[in-house]
């Protein structure tokens, strides 16, 4: 049983093969983790995902749907949402609304019943606030709502962005280095709240350098170097891959210098 | 090179003034012979006129200054009460409508009281400035909200102006059945263009609808003629009530076609603040200004961006078209030339001033970039011709120093203080 | 004979399109480094078919014109470039340097203040009516024809294709070989890095406005003089397809822009010709939503995917 089975996905810009044939699986509930240095092409792989690039090849099935090539918002609506590595928020919007943008996909009213605000709209939107704000309580924003997104501090925005993104009700959701530039207090709330959106029941697939974030709450991990996923494991697998210490380190575990 | 600093910019300055002589040069070629002579007269404006007028009316000045100052004190109280903040939800929102109601209620008795009073030259003022109000809000749909510049928004204005002008030539269609296949057509004319330009990029988009401008008016003028369409509309508009003692001391001399202009005008103007409150406040309006921030992001948190653009140009270009009907009946006659490239800056420019973006900004925009010129127009005649100029002027100043527009501001002011511990 | 007509109308519109080159190399230098449109570019042309006829009357009352019709013309040439690319600079200065960080549109709004300012600046200031040329300069110019195979061109048109590409050449040489140029094409690759290695990227744009104002001032000059009148609201036509022939090249791409201009003076002159002058506008303006909606980084432009 899986929910995502992207199958030999591949990305070049020109000449460079930003994604070379990458095969990623995910179970319903997991959380899996992608990892690799910088430029290996993690962030161009969750691009490819979520139909911001068009893949060079591949296939990529959602919940035993084809959905390699569709449009970005299509995407969304059967169930994949995400975060970006450079948080892009809607700044001159307070937290709240930006919350509320996210709920667009779940939401029917259409221009005529937003023109003339019926009752039905006005329910609708009622509905999507009170939602909005359960949100915001849940990743710990609930005293910001009206703050705008741009002034808030970059811990704020990044789980702003989580809750954007919650706010689509994804049954995926794709979490770009959700940690960066933390400081180990903030990681550890970070670490907490993806656990608790795994408890929800939202499968999440992370891209993240901070080890003890991965190593701690993943189920497995998928590692990218070069492009290429070059080792698949739980945890404890990949810590030990020497692949993997190579693509970090720069060197075989054997030439290491024996100290 | 550091050395000769001062002498580059006394160059720079030295050429910069050079166009000054263009203000005071009348040069006409002769026979092989040219006569140059400086004309002062020319250079007026500049040296004598402005200082002079300043001199002369500095009470009307300062009357300017306070008739600004009220409007747009005004519409900063009226912003404060109702103007979003979604904390506590319900109460604000609510006491906020209320009270912008009562605001609306105000001004629709002002007019009704004041209106038995009102000379025509007035009245025509109201209009115009209502069309105005009208046009800038349906641009401020596209430009302030979705954040697409459209350069050729008269373009729209001279679709709907000319579907009534002809509807009305060939099988005298009145005024009032006008709106409709207006704004039908209007609407059609905006999604057809939309429809494989919305993919452009932003700056694209503006050269595209700027060409759509100038091609409509070439079609008008090839298709329908250069000459003027004029309009006839009974003077006296025969009315559907019973005439009694209130409605005869409201109209004395009978409900004029000026009066009734007016009634419609207001009407339609805050209908279409009514409407447009309910679409900034919905889940269509927070996707506008979403795409608006940040289109990739958008698309990516589910929304159809192209769907949603065309939609916003849709709606701009029924508005326009709306606008343009009136436009038309009020003037009596149309005429391709009245929809230029200068017409679709000065309602940009509206747009700009009063803030892109915000609900009463157009508003403002529109009655200080038309009436307050059109008021003077007595008293500085010069007023109106440099309005282009002093439109070009106020665009850049605005986006050098304000760029949020005169009242577009609030939202971040409260924003900051509740920031400050 | 008919051959020869065409013939003559496809000289005629190369000639033209050597002018909207010289242009079209403005947007485009202004699109490379700072990724902006600048709408005010055709008015720095009008300004610069002004100036250069101003410099002409006052040549000929102060000094009788007796530095000869060559003379003249290159000295009016040479001022109104140099007027212009004040007026390029000091635009680039006031209404678009405060304006880099701010949201996408504020440029582009500032731009449209500021050629609505200079149309009207100069319609208020100089006439509403069309400006001649001193026909003196220009029907000399006109009235020497040469018959090379059978057709006839005049003299006016050669020298404004000799001196349009003239410029485009001696720009090309300043872009790629001077350090000024390699500068300049740094800037347009990736500022911050440029300025991190040590190039002053404000005087580059500087630079990259009064060089590109300039030119297009040289353009106003010739297309006055070979039109005969030029008016306050000329720049903005001129802008507009000039612009398209920047987009149809390839925005940001110089050689392509030089194309560009060529194929739209073709365009037009074959489209004036065949359809009447009335559709030259609307041809340009078919040629232009086609080139952005089939191929809109244009002949010579390349792809570049947005990172995200
Ligand atoms: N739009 C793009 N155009 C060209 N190259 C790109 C683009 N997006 C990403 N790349 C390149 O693809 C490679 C992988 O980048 P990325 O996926 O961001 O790496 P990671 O997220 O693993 O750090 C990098 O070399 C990057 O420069
Ligand atoms: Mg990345």
């Amino acid at each position: 049983m899986t929910i995502l089975e992207a199958t030999g996905v591949s990305k070049y810009f020109g000449g460079l093969k930003a994604v070379e044939n990458v095969d990623l699986t995910a179970r319903p509930g997991e959380i899996v983790s992608i990892i690799g240095p910088n430029g290996a092409g993690k962030t161009t792989f969750f691009n490819c995902l979520t139909g911001i690039y068009p893949l060079t090849h591949g296939r990529i099935r959602f919940k035993d749907r084809d959905i390699a090539n569709h449009k970005p918002h299509v995407i969304t609506r059967h169930g994949i949402a995400r975060t970006f590595q450079n948080v892009r928020l809607f700044g001159e919007m307070t937290a709240l609304e930006n919350v509320m943008v996210g709920a667009y996909c779940r939401t029917r009213a259409g221009i005529l019943h937003t023109l003339v605000r019926t009752p039905f709209s006005r329910r609708e939107d009622g509905g999507t606030a009170a939602r909005a704000l359960e949100l915001l309580q849940f990743v710990g924003l609930a005293g910001h709502a009206d703050s705008w997104a741009r002034n808030l501090p970059y811990g704020y925005q990044r789980r702003l962005e989580i809750a954007r993104a919650l706010a689509t009700q994804p049954e995926l959701l794709l979490l770009d280095e959700p940690a960066a530039g933390m400081n180990p207090q903030e990681v550890g709330a970070v670490t907490e709240l993806i656990g608790r959106i795994r408890d929800r029941g939202i499968t999440v697939i992370l891209i993240e350098h901070h080890m003890k974030v991965v190593t701690g709450i993943s189920d497995r991990i998928a590692v990218l170097d070069y492009g290429e996923k070059i080792a698949e494991g739980t945890p404890k697998e990949v810590c030990c891959n020497p692949k993997v210490i190579q693509a970090y380190l720069g060197k075989t575990y054997e030439d290491a210098p024996a100290t | 090179m550091k050395r000769f600093r001062p002498l580059l910019w006394l160059l720079w300055c030295l050429i910069i003034a050079a166009p000054l002589v263009f203000v005071g040069l009348e040069y006409e070629w002769g026979k092989g012979l040219w006569n140059a002579t400086l004309r002062t007269d020319r250079l007026r404006f500049l040296v004598s006129d402005i200082p002079a007028w300043v001199g002369g009316h500095w009470l009307d000045v300062i009357g300017v200054l306070v008739f600004l100052g009220a409007v747009v004190g005004f519409l900063k109280l009226w912003q404060l009460t109702a103007w979003v903040q979604w904390r506590g939800e319900v109460e604000t929102r609510t006491r906020g409508r209320v009270r912008q109601a009562g605001a609306m209620i105000v001004v629709i008795l002002i007019l009704t009281l004041s209106c038995r009073h009102l000379a025509d030259t007035q009245i025509e003022w109201g209009v115009m400035v209502c069309t105005y109000i009208l046009l800038a809000l349906g641009l401020n749909l596209i430009v302030g909200m979705t954040g697409l510049l459209v350069l050729g928004y008269a373009g729209f204005v001279a679709v709907g102006a000319y579907t009534f002008a002809v509807l009305h030539q060939q099988f005298g269609l009145s005024l009032w059945l006008a709106f409709l296949p207006a704004a039908l057509v209007g609407g059609l004319t905006g999604f057809l263009l939309g429809l494989p330009s919305l993919r452009l990029r932003g700056d694209y988009l503006a050269i595209v609808t700027l060409g759509f401008g100038e091609t409509v008016r070439f079609l008008i003028k090839n298709l329908v003629g250069e000459q003027s369409i004029i309009i006839s509309r009974p003077a006296r508009v025969p009315s559907l009530m019973s005439e009694n003692a209130a409605w005869r001391w409201l109209f004395p001399d009978g409900l004029t076609r000026l009066k009734t202009e007016l009634w419609v005008a207001v009407a339609l103007v805050v209908l279409s603040i009514w409407l447009i409150r309910n679409l900034t406040h919905s889940r269509i309006g927070r996707a506008w200004i979403a795409i608006r921030e940040d289109e990739t992001a958008a698309a990516a948190m589910g929304i159809p961006t192209v769907r949603l653009k065309l939609l916003a140009f849709t709606l701009s270009a029924i508005w326009a078209a709306v606008g343009g009907v009136f436009f038309v009946a009020h003037n009596t006659s149309a005429n391709p030339e009245m929809f230029g490239f200068g017409e679709s800056v000065l309602i940009l420019s509206m747009v700009v001033l009063g803030g892109m973006g915000s609900g009463p900004g157009p508003i403002v925009g529109a009655i200080v970039l038309y009436l307050l010129p059109e008021v003077l127009r007595e008293r500085f005649p010069v007023l109106i011709s440099y309005r282009p100029m002093i439109v070009g002027g106020l665009m850049v100043a605005m986006m050098i120093f304000r760029p949020q527009g005169l009242v577009g501001s609030l939202r971040r002011k409260i924003e900051l203080k509740e920031e400050q511990p | 004979m008919n051959g020869a007509v065409e013939l003559e109308t496809i000289i005629g519109g190369i000639s033209r399109g050597a002018i909207y080159a010289l242009i079209a190399l403005g947007y485009t230098m202004v699109y490379g480094i700072l990724g902006m449109i600048n709408f005010a570019h055709g008015e720095i042309y009008m300004v610069g078919s002004f100036a250069a006829i101003v410099t002409l009357a006052i040549l000929t009352t102060l000094t009788s014109a007796s530095f000869g019709l060559a003379g003249c013309l290159v000295l009016s040439m040479g001022a109104a470039m140099l007027v212009a690319a004040a007026f390029g600079f000091t635009n680039e200065r006031i209404a678009y340097r405060p304006l880099r960080r701010s949201h996408a549109l504020a440029p582009l709004i500032s731009a449209i203040g500021v050629s609505t300012f200079l149309q009207n600046f100069v319609m208020n200031a100089q006439t509403k009516d069309k400006v001649d040329f001193p026909r003196a300069f220009s029907d000399p110019l006109w009235e020497r024809k040469l018959e090379i195979v059978g057709v006839h061109v005049a003299l006016i048109q050669l020298i404004v294709l000799a001196m349009a590409v003239g410029l485009m050449v001696l720009l090309h040489l300043f872009i790629t070989r001077s350090r000024t140029g390699k500068a300049m094409r740094a800037c347009s690759q990736d500022k911050t890095m440029a300025a991190l290695v040590g190039i002053p990227v404000d005087r580059v744009i500087s630079l990259t406005f009064a060089v590109g104002s300039a030119l297009a001032a040289a353009a106003g000059m010739m297309f006055t003089m070979y039109n005969g009148q030029t008016r306050f609201d000329v720049g903005y036509t001129a802008g507009v397809t000039a612009f398209t022939a920047a987009v149809l090249g390839g925005i940001g791409n110089i050689p392509g822009a030089m194309l560009g201009g060529f194929v739209i003076g073709l365009v037009e002159d074959l489209t004036a010709y065949h359809l009447g002058a009335d559709w030259k506008y609307v041809a340009v303006f078919a040629l232009l939503i086609t080139v952005l909606i089939v191929r809109p980084r244009g002949l010579l432009g390349e792809r570049v995917a947005d990172k995200v």
